[in-house]
């Protein structure tokens, strides 16, 4: 959760990409980090297999600054995707303020991205939590495959298939270009900032 | 259902402010850590102790033997301390001598050994009755270990492969050279008449004891 | 990157595993490679945990606390151990993509497990580091 200082008047939000497996978690954080890390001056690690898969997570902090006398910092991490590494990913959403979930348009993961939601609510319930509750967005990935003769799925069935219960905002994208990468990002930390205000106030 | 674009001071000044992050200009922070001492005659080899506990070298070996040489000098008066003295060094010398080949109870009993020494040094006033009746207790423990190393070495038909030797398919890098039954048994010859002087030494310097008092 | 073990060489590793650990009281033990995938593991029939969780976690501990090390300056560190009460778990990399991770009581001491798995280490590199050597 939320960790608030009330002393020194400092917000720590953590963020998780979520979803299937090679669907573009990391991408999203290497985008991010690529662009702007000189300007949010710091450092993102990863915990890589040597097949550049993520094994344990990846992990990009980084400062807003004062908002309304707090300082808020935000805790960008991406969980590993493949199905054996549940108990890794279970782990890392411990404490997750706010979920980006994102599914690979890509037609032969349609069944993937149904799998990784359901993982998503298992885990998540585990810490007494859900998708009814905790702030998320949604980003439908590889939207450029689209040019290059691969087949996708279009937004609608996209919708129908992942968001049809929750009617959260959702992002057509190409993490791989950056495109709507940083929208989704602010989306995310402004619902999730906006749901802790009780706190804040 | 989404609500985050409230038109309230808060959402307004975090969307201004992400607008401008990513866009333009921001920096970022870090954390802490902690430590403690203390002496007594036995402070050395207590540090050489908790050092074999985490890793043995044959430094560490060398620096007991020399601690447990430099206390019994210093404990000379005292024989039940240089009973424990005495175990504690022949346990190092097998260690040692042994290697790899250590019975896993060794340190068991080493530590045990060396924690009622350390109860007894810092209990002067201790009953000799009460030290004698710690000292029996892991003279028993010690003991039962040497009959352990007995039997297993009883268990052992052929000579253990030190080295993976396979006369099958490719030979793996050797790790050593091969043990032959002659050696282990010359080894074991060895072993046993050191223990079994050692604890001679040590019957006497028991009886010794129990006759002072 | 893949591998492939046959019988044999499994045969051999357990061989050296059972010989230089559980029959020196380890309770389990496990030999996996950096992604997580288990190779071979042992136990001494006690105790059954979940290693297929422990490997993947395993593999992640592992690799987090490589890139922690090269953050403070180290290349790696080397000793991974964490104490229970009870239990304890000791990690060792075998080769740059092979770990040992050893699952022992308090009856053992580290400081004999370490000589132990050392022993076994020499042993296994020699089975496991041809295996791998075209793909780094």
């Amino acid at each position: 959760m939320a960790f608030i200082n009330l002393k020194s008047k400092i917000i720590q939000v953590k963020i998780v990409y979520y979803g299937p497996g090679r669907g573009g978690k990391t991408t999203n954080l290497e985008y991010i980090y690529r662009k702007f890390h000189q300007r949010i001056n710091s450092e993102m690690v990863t915990v890589k297999t040597h097949g550049d898969r993520t094994l344990f997570f990846d992990f990009l902090p980084f400062d807003i600054g004062v908002i309304n006398g707090y300082q808020i910092k935000i805790q960008l991490y991406t969980v590993p995707g493949q199905v054996k590494y549940n108990a890794t990913r279970r782990l890392v959403l411990r404490g997750v303020d706010g979920i980006v979930f994102v599914a690979d348009a890509m037609a032969v993961r349609r069944e993937k991205n149904l799998q990784a939601l359901k993982n998503l609510q298992e885990n998540l319930a585990s810490y007494k939590k859900n998708l009814h509750t905790i702030p998320w967005v949604i980003q439908y990935n590889k939207m450029d495959l689209a040019d290059q003769g691969i087949p996708i799925l279009d937004v609608e069935l996209l919708e129908r298939d992942i968001n049809r219960e929750f009617k959260r905002p959702a992002f057509p994208a190409s993490a791989v270009k950056g495109t709507n990468v940083v929208a989704t990002l602010k989306k995310i930390i402004s619902m999730t900032v906006a749901s802790i205000r009780k706190e804040l106030l | 259902m989404a609500d985050s674009s409230k038109p309230d001071p808060l959402s307004t000044a975090l969307d201004n402010r992400l607008d401008e992050l990513f866009r333009e200009d921001d920096p970022a922070p870090a954390a802490p850590a902690a430590g403690k001492a203390k002496t007594s005659p036995l402070s050395e080899l207590k540090k050489i102790v908790l050092s074999i506990d985490w890793e043995i070298t044959p430094e560490a070996l060398d620096s007991f033997s020399d601690q447990v040489r430099l206390l019994k000098e210093h404990y000379q008066g005292d024989k039940v301390i240089l009973v424990f003295l005495q175990v504690l060094g022949s346990l190092g010398q097998y260690i040692k001598s042994s290697r790899s080949k250590v019975h896993p109870s060794t340190f068991t009993v080493l530590n045990s050994v060396f924690a009622r020494l350390d109860e007894i040094v810092s209990t002067p006033k201790m009953a000799p009755a009460v030290r004698r009746k710690l000292l029996q207790a892991e003279m028993d423990a010690y003991q039962e270990l040497r009959a352990k190393i007995s039997q297993r070495r009883a268990a052992e038909p052929a000579a253990k492969p030190a080295a993976a030797i396979d006369t099958a398919a490719r030979p793996p890098a050797p790790a050593g050279r091969p043990v032959t039954p002659e050696m282990l048994a010359g080894a074991v010859a060895e072993l046993k008449e050191f223990i079994r002087a050692e604890l001679d030494a040590l019957r006497q310097l028991a009886k010794s004891a129990a006759r002072r008092d | 990157m893949s591998y492939t073990l046959d019988q044999k060489q499994l045969d051999r590793i357990e061989d050296i595993l059972k010989a230089d650990l559980i029959d020196n009281g380890v309770r389990c033990v496990f030999l996996i490679d950096m992604a997580g995938n288990i190779v071979t593991n042992l136990d001494n029939g006690e105790k059954q945990h979940d290693i297929y969780s422990l490997a993947a976690l395993a593999a992640g501990n592992f690799g987090a606390v490589s890139a922690m090390a090269k953050i403070i300056g180290e290349n790696e560190f080397s000793l991974l151990f964490h104490k229970g009460k009870k239990e304890n778990i000791h990690f060792n990399k075998i080769s740059s993509e092979f770990l040992l991770i050893t699952i022992f009581g308090n009856d053992i001491s580290l400081g004999f497990l370490r000589l132990k798995v050392s022993e076994s280490v020499d042993q296994l590199k020699g089975i496991l580091e041809p295996l791998t050597s075209g793909h780094m």
